[in-house]
């Protein structure tokens, strides 16, 4: 009897199909990765399978029996929890008040002398120390992973899922995890572990399940294969690049990156040293999987994040402490990554997003004032130039499609033809149509001279636009490679932190 | 449109509330009810009262209005107004030999400053500590209190008058707020009303007020865009403290003349409830401080002369802010809509 079995799982949001006709199967005991890009489905999958969401097609069977979790908790009850990317953890709690939240049977005043004793234990036989009585807010990530984890297995877990939990962690608390998932697997508790780090998975798992677009691709056992037909698998596609590379004189250098160093908002520190140039008529984009530094780099990079250390120049000017307005005042264009969040002012109209910027020039203001005359010519000349469908400048930003929210951005960002465009993940979300009209807006400016710097996670978008790709891997420009479709197995390899001189 | 159906509907809604409480009482509610716009503007003298209290509300309104346009609570209404009348009072009672005009154009000055340094403190603890600007505008109510009563008890207390009360003296005649054509009412109204008027403009036709109200609408993106939100924040306040002490000179110079440890009156908070009515609009918040000064000023009188107790306006006050939250909140929305939509399938 198979401990998880699911068979043809799908999910669909709206018209698209985050997963598609999944099934897979578990033994007691396993330890299974699942690898893919972002976007690939995985999250989704075992979100199903631990009761956050329900499948819209498609069966699960737990230890043989069909089941239909309603939510995290019937799940828990059968023996199946999660630890998430972002914890699920009470900050103001301490860790063994966050151990026993939510576990019914305890009673309303819980006996935590007996609690902590049964806690400690259990600690002990897998080998993980969690201060109990501090607060869950005082601890570092590394600690708060493994409270959440004691958490999962307090409630007598057979299936221990795991969402990207390395991403977080130090080299010493990755070892440390590991040493931990070993002695749990003795145990006989099975693991999914979400990963894109293929050395982990070589070392950890016993079995590997590759999603690629919401689908199974294959699951192979770890000692028939190795790194370099994963990152094959994992990427995994013809590039289709459909598009001419605009062709343009590369001219002297512009940026200049210089041992950059950049912390989140908790203080870790995810771009380390970084160096990086980029000359005028160049396009270079970064690759890289999601949360290897590239959301502190941009923002660093827009002015609105202090880095720790380093420098950056702008045609040889030390720019590194400018203000995000006197970024653009001396020739930079900045997209971001997310348009709802930090790219367009939800709520405000077309007319005032497009002169989110511009507002303060003439002449669309003097002295303070505003001339809503001008601004309102001004947007409906980049509403016709930048085909952006709106039916009245004054509607709300909001109503408008995803594609034409970023032609919004577009539109305020290239109408002083910045000599430097950033550019993050352009077409996120976006149809084919509106992607393109994107590439190809970002090829213009190329022709005109400028640089672009695209930071993305999606591959085929990096390879189609840029001229060098630059790939990040924990806060570093791990190596580069030409932009040709030959190159995506290298590009691949780099993702996944193999360094070029570790080529087998 | 939807706004306006929603504001619209909580008001019939919370008078039709409020009726019930009046029957409680064992009047007529609809009596009641003429009987209250009667107590508003049945005669000049109260018809006087309504509108001062109407100038009040609305620079009270208008302050928190410009606060909830960059995203910020301002419940420090009461302290600023306090703040600003202290300023007032010590431009007024402590300075001599200036032609009139100037002199209370002064006071207006003083009230603007003592209220805008109020309102400041707080703007500048919510950007640059990220301390929450609720919890310090409500401190500093009390300090602006109790360092009032300090004052009235102490140095600036009125000796020379037949009264024991601790409040200053009384500002010269000379600059009390004139009154308007033979009526009672004076002329704070009118500067109130102006100021509603460059206020909506301030917020529409400046590139200052577009910075604020991008700030309040979405900080993060306002950032990136190269707004410095932090200076927004404290200009918010600051200008909201400013218009809250200016509503102190207003009802300083015009209907109390004295600075007293009851002069706010809590003012500061029917302030939110003005702003909250109005949607934050500054030509909204001049029709909403006109409703709740007659409602409280039309329910003293229907107090004064029947069974129905003052305090059934408090309670309406209070149900027609609640109403409003109640009608916008996002989930309801969302239930609203489903409902709707699963009608529409069964008739398919």
């Amino acid at each position: 009897m198979k401990l998880l079995e699911l068979k043809d799982i799908s999910k669909q949001y709206g018209t698209m199909y985050a997963n598609d006709k999944i099934s897979l199967q578990m033994e007691k005991g396993e330890i299974r990765a699942l690898l893919g890009e972002n976007g690939a489905g995985k999250t989704t999958l075992v979100k199903m399978i631990c009761g956050l969401s329900k499948p819209t097609e498609g069966e699960i069977f737990w230890k043989g029996k069909k089941v239909d979790f309603h939510n995290p908790s019937e799940a828990r009850k059968c023996g199946i929890s999660m630890v998430h990317q972002h914890f699920m953890l009470a900050d103001e709690l301490t860790v063994l008040e966050n151990i026993t939240l939510g576990i019914s049977h305890i009673g309303a005043v819980p006996d935590y002398r007996k609690i902590k004793e049964k806690v400690t234990r259990l600690m002990d036989s897998v080998g993980l120390s969690v201060p109990l009585n501090l607060k869950v807010g005082d601890l570092s990530i590394g600690f708060k992973q493994r409270a959440e984890i004691v958490r999962a297995l307090y409630n007598g877990t057979e299936l221990l899922i795991l969402d990207e939990p390395t991403a977080v962690l130090t080299p010493q608390e990755i070892k440390n995890l590991l040493e931990v998932l070993r002695t749990l697997k003795e145990q006989g508790c099975s693991i999914i572990l979400i990963s894109h780090k293929l050395n982990e998975i070589m070392e950890i798992c016993d079995s590997v399940s590759i999603l690629r677009d919401g689908r199974l691709i294959q699951t192979l056992a770890i000692s028939s294969t190795d790194t370099n037909e994963l990152a094959r698998l994992m990427v995994g596609r013809e590039v289709n690049m459909k598009l001419e590379k605009a062709v343009a004189e590369k001219g002297k250098r512009l940026l200049k990156i210089e041992n950059l160093t950049v912390k989140d908002d908790f203080g870790t520190r995810k771009v380390k040293k970084l160096n990086l140039e980029i000359a005028e008529g160049e396009i270079v984009g970064v690759a890289g999987v999601e949360g290897n530094g590239q959301k502190e780099l941009a923002d660093c990079l827009f002015g609105v994040r202090k880095p720790e250390e380093g420098h950056v120049y702008f045609e040889e000017e030390d720019i590194t402490f400018y203000s995000a307005r006197q970024r653009r005042n001396i020739g930079i264009g900045r997209v971001p990554e997310d348009r709802q969040k930090t790219g367009l002012i939800m709520g405000f109209s077309v007319n005032e997003n497009l002169n989110s910027e511009s507002y303060m020039q003439r002449p669309y203001s003097k002295g303070g004032m505003l001339n809503p005359g001008k601004m309102m010519e001004f947007s409906h000349e980049m509403i016709k130039r930048f085909g952006i469908k709106v039916m009245d400048a004054r509607e709300a930003v909001d109503a408008l499609s995803g594609g034409n929210q970023q032609k919004v951005i577009l539109a305020r960002e290239l109408c002083f033809s910045p000599k430097l465009l950033i550019i993050v993940n352009p077409t996120r979300g976006m149809d084919v149509g509106a992607s393109e009209y994107i590439y190809q807006k970002i090829f213009e400016l190329k022709k005109q001279g400028s640089a672009v710097l695209l930071i993305s996670t999606e591959l085929d978008e990096i390879l189609t636009l840029s001229d060098r790709v630059e790939v990040i891997f924990d806060g570093n420009m791990i190596g580069s490679t030409e932009a040709t479709g030959d190159q995506i197995w290298e590009i691949g390899r780099l993702m996944a932190g193999i360094k070029p001189e570790a080529k087998e | 449109m939807i706004a306006i159906f929603i504001i619209v509907a909580a008001i019939l809604t919370a008078l039709l509330l409020g009726s019930v409480f009046i029957a409680i009482s064992g009047e007529n509610p609809i009596k009641i009810y003429i009987q209250l716009v009667k107590g508003a503007y049945g005669s000049n003298v109260l018809r006087g009262i309504t509108i001062s209290k109407m100038a009040t509300l609305l620079l009270v309104g208008l302050g928190v209005g410009i606060a909830f346009k960059c995203n910020l609570v301002n419940i420090g209404g009461d302290g600023q107004l306090l703040m600003g009348a202290l300023g007032s009072a010590l431009a007024a009672l402590y300075l001599d030999n200036i032609p009139t005009m100037l002199h209370i154009l002064l006071c207006f000055l003083m009230g603007f400053l003592f209220g805008a340094v109020w309102g400041m403190i707080a703007g500048l603890l919510k950007a640059y500590k990220g301390m929450s600007e609720m919890i310090t505008t409500i401190m500093l109510n009390y300090i602006a209190t109790w360092f009032v009563s300090f004052l009235v008890n102490g140095v600036l207390k009125d000796t020379e008058s037949n009264y024991p009360y601790p409040w200053t003296p009384e500002v010269p005649d000379r600059l009390k707020l004139a009154s308007l054509f033979g009526t009672r009412v004076n002329i704070g109204i009118l500067i109130a009303l102006a100021i509603a008027v460059a206020i909506f403009w301030y917020l529409r036709y400046t590139a200052s007020g577009y910075e604020l109200r991008a700030s309040g609408k979405n900080a993060e993106a306002a950032s990136f865009v190269g707004i410095n939100v932090n200076r927004s924040v404290v200009k918010a306040m600051a200008l909201s403290g400013g218009l809250a002490g200016m509503a102190g000179t207003v009802e300083l110079l015009g209907s109390q003349f004295r600075v007293s440890d009851t002069f706010a009156n809590g003012y500061g908070f029917d302030g939110v409830a003005v702003a909250f009515l109005a949607n934050s609009n500054p030509i909204g918040t001049i029709f909403s401080s006109f409703f709740f000064s007659s409602l409280q000023c039309g329910a003293e009188n229907v107090a004064r002369i029947t069974n129905v107790s003052s305090s059934v306006s408090g309670i309406i006050q209070g149900l027609i802010i609640l109403l409003i939250l109640i009608g916008t909140s996002k989930k309801l929305n969302r239930v609203m809509k489903g409902v709707l939509e699963r009608r529409k399938k069964q008739h398919e």
